[in-house]
């Protein structure tokens, strides 16, 4: 009778030497590499692992063109995370402990963000099956300061302005061409019913005002654009910021007037991701908005198809065309099995696959604008005409961001939040521009660019 | 009651117990025998917790960069923490929401228990049903919080202000009232949970004083003063102070509603730290932040530990 | 007089019930509803029915993660009392050297705030290797679960009530010859029935509502908990308001469940003062 403690002991021996062996495989030595970023080709067996910035029926639309490839080479590729939410979070945590997937697919505005982190390896354009397919500006997009090439680009896009056709009608207005007539419409859409259902609950224009992701500051740039000003200067790798210009001024003014005192936004506009200022497009609490094409297939999916169009963004007070060009890019992370991914790399910009990402789910518009040359969009789109807007506005009014400065999402973040602050607070728009370029300007220092 | 209390009585029967279970015929196993009970717990914290946290303070040193190389810097992240303003707004922030939102979850929570005292049918289902916001997960009631507080008049509290002839309010999208709706929000969540402490608390508030009172006549109001709240006091003290403790580190609640924003004007401390993680990716900085926080807590926490025990004594 | 403050009360209740249960209430009358909500619309009543919006949630990644997020919290809710409930008995039941220094050591990772040690934790999942398949913790259930069972909570609770039981019981097994384990067993654990309902519904709760661990550990939809769906539903734009409220319900509802259920043993523990401080 006795015998009961150490049979009681054996047993709780035994439960603790089932938890022991969970961590016995600890490998303690950290295996923190030092010097440049490396590849594993050694060991270029098995799937790649692919982590896509995307959500809803973008990873569906991937899906397709990573089967197109797998047919032709064999390789596999699976898709590992694919979210729009917190995507850089989990993406950094990877970093941190070395497991980073082979490829990601991300804003090219991360682009210098990767390269200073060190976590992608370059593209070697004279050996890339298919390099002189894509246009420069696409090309020119995916290079550092010093112009070496990061990244491969696979999809580009400029925002072109939607703007309900039935509304404008109702209320016998023009399509709005200038800043000043955006305003107008902007008035009238608020305050003229156009819905005709009585109640006083449209607004002119939707705008992504949130500060996550820097949206506030992403909208802003096409009217810094086309004011004819810019959120920098480069310099021999250098950048001098040049937010307290006229014209930077002038655009935050004109934003100013909207939400503040002409109040014609949606009334949600400062907490809104382009998310929810879609929503607000599509159900109709906003008539205008000012987004990239890949808006086209989100819109035409809701009861809103047919009744807007899409128009040339409103040229600024000096009569100057200019609005934000983006990109998608491709990227090979550190570590990862390159051969392979270059592979992938070259099939995703060929004709075929640019095709499929524009096409081969309604839905979802992987490829906004092709970056290969051969490509046509209208002709992808099935000669949609505002897909032909959307390549021409790219290609003649389009600018884009300083995505190979050291951290453009930090300095983004930053002007965001500088100018949420000036719209919820309806001050001084000169003072706040002011502040806003000290505090850019002291980033830049700090990211050693300034 | 805490750890160190021990009645009389448990402490003699473990005694007897010693003294007739196998004495001294396996000595090292007996005096093992906790330990072996205690493992299992002391493995998985030690590996899931101590661990990360002594490699967290270890990083904080450092300027992380982990396909370049760590580089040592010494106190330097340390001595970034006190020239960030964003920091400091962000610390202000994480005060201003733990002391309103504790403070007003009791508050709430208190006037709930009076309400919905006693063991009526009645009050008991309608006990049940108030505690429903504590039981579902926290991002569950964030968003559907976004939905309520939606900023346009068909957000659903909007187009009630809106029958009263007010708003529509911006909520969660304006800077001025961002960290109010966090609080709001906060409130709803974890009022309930206060109210079921109270209401035990309550229920074991000394009859004989109530009918005392009765006799003496006392109004409802007195007895409320006089009797109830002070009864009270020590559960209203520990609640707020572990409240205020764990409203240091708010973090989910925030991230899902309003990410911070809008312009940082919910940022709470932990949040900050998750941006520079993501956003900035400082690292080092990060774990500075989350290493003095973390000495913050266990510094408030040694002096509530201190201070129950001199009120005990 | 008495006629008008009985109204009052009822009057009360109704307030009451309107803030803390009608918000929950037009969750499910929106989730229901035929006509599609506006965009932050909440509905009395349902405009015609309909489980389209739930079925379309299940098909967009809810049901994987659904049955993710019951397999981590069926496990790790086990792991958790059980690792527990071993530790509180020997800080209960036994003496020993250490004792107090253990427990304060436990009641400091209370305090201690588990979003700020994720990051290098999540570094610790990717050194540890797992026995049979040789990958690391993260993109792993083991990943997911095992940060999450030592928790100080449930340690103290059962420690504090395990004092309060009578020892007369255990005193009487252990003269019919029963072993410490048994005991355990057999004698302890049942009579600390209600205070492992408390610690069932906290534990059920902290590991329901895990949103940063899973976020980090899961790399693949595959593994993605249920938190970590419905946020991500946020920015699906294809679907209407009715799909997101959908998740979000499917996400609210197993909490309430596991609290009804286990409400009568819940109160007791929280009645027993276990928690009080």
């Amino acid at each position: 009778m006795r015998t009961a403690t150490p049979r009681t002991a054996r047993s709780t021996a035994a439960a603790l030497a089932a938890v022991a062996l969970l961590a016995s495989g600890t490998a303690c030595g950290s295996s923190k590499s030092s010097g440049a970023a490396t590849s594993k080709n050694a060991k270029a067996t098995g799937t790649l692992n692919v982590w896509i910035r995307g959500a809803g029926d973008s990873p569906k639309a991937y899906q397709k063109i990573f089967d197109a490839f797998t047919a032709q080479t064999g390789i596999k590729v699976s898709i590992g995370k694919a979210t729009l939410t917190d995507f850089e979070t989990a993406l950094s945590a990877a970093a941190s402990a070395h497991q980073l997937p082979d490829m990601v697919v991300d804003d090219a505005a991360q682009l210098g963000n990767f390269i200073s982190q060190g976590i992608v390896l370059p593209v070697d354009k004279t050996t890339f099956t298919g390099a002189d397919q894509l246009t420069d500006q696409a090309w020119a997009s995916a290079a550092d300061l010093k112009g070496k090439t990061y990244a491969v680009p696979f999809s580009a896009q400029a925002n072109v302005l939607l703007v309900r056709k039935d509304w404008l009608d109702k209320l016998g207005l023009q399509e709005p061409k200038t800043w000043d007539d955006v305003a107008t419409v902007a008035k009238a859409f608020t305050t003229r019913d156009p819905d005709g259902d009585g109640k006083n609950d449209t607004y002119g224009l939707a705008v992504p005002g949130s500060t996550a992701r820097g949206y506030t500051s992403w909208f802003w740039s096409s009217f810094l654009y086309s004011a004819g000003g810019d959120f920098l200067k480069a310099d021999g790798g250098k950048f001098t910021a040049t937010l307290n210009s006229a014209p930077a001024v002038s655009s935050a003014k004109f934003l100013e007037d909207q939400v503040c005192t002409a109040k014609d936004v949606q009334p949600s506009a400062l907490g809104d991701d382009t998310t929810a200022t879609n929503k607000a497009f599509q159900t109709g609490v906003a008539g205008m908005y000012l987004t990239g094409p890949y808006a086209y297939a989100t819109m035409d999916a809701t009861a809103i198809k047919g009744e807007y169009v899409a128009i040339a963004p409103p040229a600024g007070p000096t009569g100057t065309a200019g609005t934000l060009a983006e990109g998608t890019d491709i990227f090979t992370m550190a570590d990862s099995k390159q051969d392979e991914v270059t592979k992938l790399e070259e099939f995703m910009v060929t004709a075929e696959a640019q095709k499929l990402g524009m096409s081969a789910v309604p839905t979802a518009t992987i490829v906004r604008l092709p970056v290969n040359k051969t490509v046509d969009a209208a002709g992808a789109h099935g000669g949609d005409p505002r897909w032909q807007l959307a390549q021409q506005v790219y290609t003649t009014s389009g600018h884009y961001e300083y995505d190979n400065a050291p951290n453009w999402t930090q300095l983004r973040q930053k002007m965001s939040d500088d100018l949420n602050k000036l719209l919820s607070s309806c001050g001084d728009a000169k003072a706040a521009l002011d502040g806003m370029n000290s505090d850019v300007a002291a980033l830049l220092k700090q990211q050693g660019v300034g | 009651m805490t750890a160190g209390t021990r009645t009389p009585a448990a402490a003699d029967a473990d005694v007897t117990v010693r003294r007739r279970g196998a004495p001294r015929a396996r000595p090292r196993l007996r005096r093992l025998g906790p330990w072996l009970y205690l493992a299992p717990l002391l493995v998985f914290i030690g590996v899931f917790k101590v661990w990360p946290l002594i490699w967290g303070v270890y990083l904080s040193f450092f300027h992380v960069r982990p396909y370049l190389g760590d580089e040592y810097v010494g106190t330097d992240n340390y001595s970034k923490l006190f020239s960030d303003p964003d920091l400091r707004s962000a610390v202000v922030h994480t005060l201003l929401d733990a002391l309103i939102a504790v403070s007003g979850s009791i508050f709430v929570g208190f006037w709930l228990a009076v309400l919905l005292q006693g063991p009526a049918r009645h009050v008991r289902i309608l006990r049940t049903a108030v505690f429903l916001p504590t039981v579902i997960a926290m991002v569950a009631a964030a968003e559907l919080w976004t939905t309520l507080l939606y900023p346009s008049r068909y957000g659903a509290v909007n187009s009630l202000l809106g029958h009263a002839g007010l708003g529509p309010e911006p909520f969660f999208s304006s800077p001025h009232s961002s960290l109010a709706s966090v609080i709001a929000m906060q409130i709803w969540k974890h009022a309930p949970y206060d109210m079921v402490i109270f209401v035990a608390g309550l229920a074991s508030v000394d009859r004989e004083m109530y009918e005392a009172c009765q006799i003496d006549g006392a109004s409802w109001w007195q007895r409320l003063r006089y009797v109830t709240l002070p009864s009270l006091r020590p559960i209203t003290t520990i609640v707020l102070v572990l409240g205020v403790i764990r409203g240091l580190r708010v973090f989910t609640d925030i991230w899902v509603a309003t990410n911070g924003g809008p312009a940082g004007s919910s940022e709470s401390v932990v949040t900050y730290l998750y941006r520079q993680f993501s956003q900035d990716n400082d690292t080092g900085y990060a774990s500075a932040i989350g290493t003095s926080l973390l000495a913050v807590t266990v510094v408030l926490t040694a002096l509530m530990l201190m201070w129950r025990r001199r009120g005990e004594t | 007089m008495r006629v008008r403050t009985k109204a009052g009360v009822w009057f009360l209740y109704a307030l009451v019930l309107f803030v803390f249960v009608y918000p929950l209430w037009t969750l499910v009358a929106t989730v229901f509803s035929r006509r599609q909500a506006r965009l932050g619309e909440l509905m009395t009543v349902p405009h015609g029915l309909t489980g389209g919006n739930v079925s379309a949630a299940w098909h967009l990644g809810v049901a994987r993660g659904l049955l993710n997020s019951l397999i981590v919290v069926a496990v790790g809710l086990t792991l958790q009392l059980t690792v527990s409930s071993l530790a509180a008995y020997a800080l209960a039941r036994k003496r020993f050297t250490g004792a107090n220094l253990v427990m304060l050591a436990i009641l400091a990772t209370m305090m201690m705030p588990e979003e700020v040690i994720a990051i290098p934790l999540f570094q610790v999942l990717g050194k540890i290797h797992q026995p049979f398949t040789g990958g690391t913790l993260v993109n792993s259930y083991g990943g997911l679960i095992l940060p999450l069972v030592g928790w100080a909570l449930p340690v103290y609770v059962l420690t504090g009530f395990m004092k309060r039981v009578p020892l007369e019981l255990e005193e009487a097994a252990r003269i019919d010859g029963a072993g410490d384990l048994r005991i355990f067993w057999r004698i302890v654990l049942p009579v600390c029935r209600p205070a492992l309902g408390t610690c069932a519904v906290f534990g059920f709760l902290m590991i329901w509502d895990q949103y940063l661990l899973p976020l980090l550990v899961s790399q693949t939809p595959r593994m993605d908990t249920l938190t970590v769906v419905v946020t991500s539903l946020q920015a699906a734009q294809e679907q209407g308001e009715g799909v997101r409220l959908a998740a979000v319900l499917i996400l609210a509802v197993p909490g309430v469940l596991v609290y009804l259920a286990l409400q009568k043993l819940f109160e007791r523990g929280l009645l027993s003062g276990s928690l009080k401080g």
